[in-house]
């Protein structure tokens, strides 16, 4: 839950309050379990908060775990050469790859597609 | 030598076709684990083939033959070694050896780089966001491991998109679909007819992954978007193409992984399964796979009932 809260105020472009995170969360959650994950992960240091009103509103902090993404980084690049131990959520299409997945998803409700 | 040790060095070639055609259409739980299974059979079989054809190579040489007690003249006699045969198959052996050990170093090494990754990262943070232009999204084996994301793949998700992804990169970590991938990659390496698999048992992990992020999230076709929308940025950003990986004219991962969301969930109970062509094709492949265990097990004892029949 902690892991679906943290992706929705990095999504965001603006910092959030517990109310703008629990109407954009997929799954339904009390408002108070938002606050109580918000108040963990802001003791964490992982969120930043500032007065907005009668709310706090978040946001990540800016280069939250500093050293450690950064040696995530350089493993990246160097696992983008050797596919290795990491599996990619997707991998590379083909120019008729990409042709049938817009035909595919074009017949799907939802939001526009990039 | 005997007609059956050459039976596990052929089986991979009749067995892998078979598993792959099974592999697609199976409930991709079972078609990892099929896979896994017989590429350790056949793999295990084949080295072993091999091995007693370098057996039979080194017998007839005196010192091996002196240590054994046995008489080369003997062994040659009944018919036990054709010399080009064996020889070549002591290189083959020792060529692909020398590759097995050096893959299998490589991709431990790279699993203790991850683990040590995950351990870095901060404590109780599962989710590990990378400010990045390129939408990468990764699962970081370690204890526990880590959903490594950026920035750019969260912005491109709607909210139950980036929560069928996160469902997606939990589960394998969960299942530990790396182990799968490493130990198919060093097996492919012990005999280079397994290689068509390093490619299946990657799908099939993944459509694994998809398949428990479509129950968790409990509607397929967000899991199918999420999917689609990832490969569609990474190729509007041009991020994802990487030199060297020739692009199929057929169907690639993204699009048949995306169909099959959007298809009902294939069957994961035995009954149906194996009622059907696909079931009975596994069992096909099992039998094919279990052939070569016992061929390579009947090549052991002849050989060695050669040995003794020629020891003085």
């Amino acid at each position: 839950m902690e892991a679906e809260v943290l992706a929705t105020l990095w999504a965001a472009e603006s910092a959030l309050t517990a109310g703008d995170v629990q109407e954009r969360l997929a799954s339904p959650l009390a408002y108070s379990t938002v606050v109580t994950i918000l108040s963990r992960l802001h003791a964490k240091g992982t969120l930043e908060r500032e007065q907005q009103g009668r709310a706090y509103a978040y946001r990540p902090v800016a280069d939250e775990p500093g050293l450690a993404a950064r040696r995530m980084r350089q493993v990246l690049d160097a696992e983008a050469n050797r596919q290795q131990v990491l599996a990619r959520f997707v991998s590379d299409l083909s120019h008729e790859d990409e042709r049938m997945l817009r035909r595919l998803l074009a017949d799907q409700p939802g939001d526009e597609i990039g | 030598m005997i007609f059956a040790v050459y039976l596990p060095l052929m089986m991979p070639a009749l067995a892998v076709p078979v598993v792959r055609w099974v592999a697609a259409r199976l409930h991709p739980t079972w078609a990892s684990w099929l896979v896994l299974v017989s590429a350790v059979i056949l793999g295990v079989c084949s080295t072993a083939a091999l091995g007693l054809l370098m057996l039979a190579a080194l017998s007839v040489m005196r010192l091996f033959a002196r240590l054994g007690h046995w008489s080369p003249a003997e062994v040659r006699h009944l018919d036990a070694v054709h010399l080009p045969v064996d020889v070549s198959a002591s290189v083959l052996l020792l060529v692909f050896g020398v590759m097995t050990i050096s893959a299998g170093v490589r991709r431990i090494r790279a699993i203790v780089e991850a683990y040590r990754m995950a351990s870095e990262c901060p404590d109780g943070t599962e989710l590990m966001v990378l400010r990045d232009d390129r939408p990468l999204a990764h699962a970081l084996p370690g204890r526990p491991g880590r959903i490594v994301v950026s920035t750019t793949m969260l912005a491109s998700l709607a909210p139950a998109e980036r929560r069928a992804l996160l469902a997606h990169e939990r589960a394998h970590l969960a299942e530990a679909h790396h182990l799968f991938v490493a130990v198919i990659d060093v097996l492919a390496a012990a005999n280079p007819l397994l290689r068509p698999l390093t490619g299946v048992i990657r799908y099939t992990t993944e459509r694994w992954a998809d398949e428990v992020a479509a129950s968790h999230v409990g509607d397929r076709s967000v899991v199918a978007r999420a999917v689609g929308k990832a490969a569609l940025v990474a190729k509007s950003l041009g991020t994802a193409t990487l030199p060297g990986i020739a692009m199929a004219a057929t169907a690639g991962p993204v699009p048949r992984r995306v169909a099959a969301l959007l298809t009902p969930a294939p069957t994961n109970r035995i009954t149906p399964m194996l009622m059907s062509l696909t079931g009975l094709c596994a069992i096909v492949a099992f039998a094919m796979t279990t052939g070569s265990i016992v061929s390579s097990l009947d090549a052991a004892t002849d050989l060695h009932r050669i040995l003794e029949l020629a020891q003085h």
